[in-house]
């Protein structure tokens, strides 16, 4: 059954790239809910049929819950491979669903903070966005509590008494519930300080950072994902979610010093600014063309007018909301779908005029310093 | 187990003087696997009732080492999941729990079954703490442990009734 239109959903980001940009550094928390049904083999191993029929479970009461209104509801086979892949990159299907076809559904609700996987990895898994910083993790926790709770009581999950909730990996079970942040963390970018920082956490908190955006090999322009390897429920979940709070914390904390280097050290500084004169040259003179350069020149340069290095024509607010919008705009499969735009080349050119314009003519950006003479 | 008193007539009746026929396994094994069950004791009594059997137990291997590794539900193998580390069906943590909590298995599995918080215990409700004692008293009474399913149903007899 395919519900809403695809269309509708492309023009319309997703929920947490509201908060690209922003003068926060975490983006969000996602908090993840996974379920299982009594009596079904997990879909890894699961028939069609049997698939199906998990399907025929789930999906009404997916579409009982209280308060969601999923605007767009479809099974994998009816998506062709750019839409898939559009929703890969925007990270509203994993690797795995996009390879799947009969009885696997995605559903994605009308604010896209919210998304169901029927017949992924698990059975059911839930992935509910929720921005900000100060309180999105207690309130990812007592949110996706509430759902996974109330879900139990419609569906017949597979639940043991000692292990808890049950997964296809026993190193997960008990789980039910689980959390990751997005991050975005330009100014370590700059200073290298990414990798550094990852090989000091892994000590702290086995963790797995993922690029959040593209999806692959590195994160770009500071953009990732940090979630738990595996994670142990009960006593040593709470203890590996709390480490992973200092973990997420000490993040925040050095990006900000990070920023700060960046303005006040003068070697820092004088880095900094070199790079922002290379990135309003290299957009003026369509130099950035790939999609991953894209992203650094966009990350770098809405750091620097968050720090007051560039001067934008219009509003901080409006300045931010445009940038925001950037990151997926230049999006290869997002050229793809809006545009159809499938040589490699021709997106190149889209990026080279998009970037231009955002840069020298809707923002025009300037330089609060004196700039070197080349 | 369950003794039954019998008269010669009645025991003919039910087969017993015919081990062949005493259909012990639906009483032992899951129903999905009491068939194979069935094969094996029919031909492992085969073997032991006719001498000089070619088909005996001694000649052919047994399908008894499959029916303990393999899960009935998924059809899912031990083998599978020390190889993979993930399991076929919610039915294989039953199936598999010795392997799962030994030291060679899952060692954060083995930690978790003796972690009392292992179980999921954020804070839920009256009403959730009720549905799980009484899976957990289900399962002690179906598996005959009397004392446990005391302590259950005391526990469960402690709650705030809604």
């Amino acid at each position: 059954m395919k519900k809403g239109d695809f269309q509708r959903l492309a023009v319309n980001p997703p929920a947490y790239a509201n908060y690209f940009g922003q003068p926060r550094v975490l983006l969000g928390t996602l908090g993840i809910v996974e379920l299982n049904i009594n009596g079904f083999p997990f879909p890894g191993w699961s028939t069609v049929e049997k698939s199906r029929q998990v399907a025929h479970i789930i999906l009404p009461v997916l579409n009982k819950l209280k308060g969601v209104n999923w605007s767009f509801q479809s099974e994998m086979s009816e998506l062709d491979s750019i839409q898939r892949r559009f929703l890969l990159e925007r990270m509203q299907i994993t690797y795995a669903m996009a390879a799947r076809n009969e009885a696997c559904h995605v559903l994605i609700n009308d604010k896209q903070d919210m998304e169901a996987y029927v017949n992924d990895e698990e059975e059911l898994l839930i992935l509910r966005f929720f921005p900000g910083e100060e309180d999105s993790i207690s309130r990812a926790e007592d949110t996706c509590r509430k759902l996974r709770d109330e879900l139990t009581e419609l569906l017949p999950v597979a639940r043991h008494p000692k292990f808890g909730y049950l997964s296809a990996c026993p190193e997960k079970t008990g789980s039910g519930l689980w959390y990751s942040f997005l991050l975005h963390t330009p100014a370590m970018q700059i200073l290298n300080g990414n990798r550094q920082l990852q090989t000091e956490l892994e000590q702290l908190v086995p963790m797995d950072p993922q690029p959040l955006f593209p999806r692959g090999n590195g994160a770009h322009a500071g953009l990732y994902w940090l979630h738990t390897y595996t994670i142990s429920f009960g006593k040593a979940a709470r203890r590996t979610m709390e480490k992973l709070h200092i973990a997420v914390n000490d993040i925040i904390a050095l990006e900000r010093r990070a920023r700060t280097r960046l303005l006040m050290e003068p070697k820092k500084r004088q880095k900094f600014l070199a790079l922002l004169e290379k990135m309003l040259v290299k957009t003026e003179r369509g130099e950035v063309k790939t999609f991953n350069a894209s992203l650094e020149a966009l990350s770098a340069l809405q750091l620097g007018h968050e720090l007051g290095l560039l001067r934008a024509r219009r509003s901080k607010a409006s300045t931010t909301k445009l940038f925001s919008a950037a990151y997926f705009d230049i999006a290869p499969t997002s050229l793809a779908l809006k545009q159809k735009l499938l040589s490699p080349r021709r997106r190149h050119e889209a990026r080279i005029d998009y970037l231009r314009k955002l840069v020298h003519e809707k923002l025009e950006l300037q330089p609060t310093f004196r700039q070197q003479k080349s | 187990m369950k003794d039954l008193a019998l008269c010669r007539d009645c025991a003919r009746a039910r087969g017993v003087f015919d081990p062949r026929k005493l259909s012990l396994s639906h009483n032992v094994f899951p129903a999905e696997l009491s068939g194979e069950v069935e094969e094996f004791i029919r031909r492992m009594l085969d073997g032991v009732l006719s001498e000089g059997d070619e088909e005996g137990i001694g000649e052919k291997s047994s399908p008894l080492p499959d029916l303990l590794t393999k899960c009935p539900t998924c059809n899912y193998s031990l083998e599978n999941y020390r190889e993979l580390g993930m399991l076929g069906c919610p039915e294989c943590y039953k199936i598999f729990a010795s392997e799962l909590t030994s030291p060679q298995g899952s060692s954060n599995l083995e930690t978790m079954a003796h972690d009392p918080g292992a179980a999921p215990d954020f804070g839920d409700s009256p009403d959730m703490e009720r549905k799980r004692l009484e899976t957990l008293l289900q399962i002690a009474v179906n598996e005959e442990n009397y004392e446990e399913a005391a302590r259950l149903r005391d526990l469960i007899k402690t709650l705030p009734k809604t």
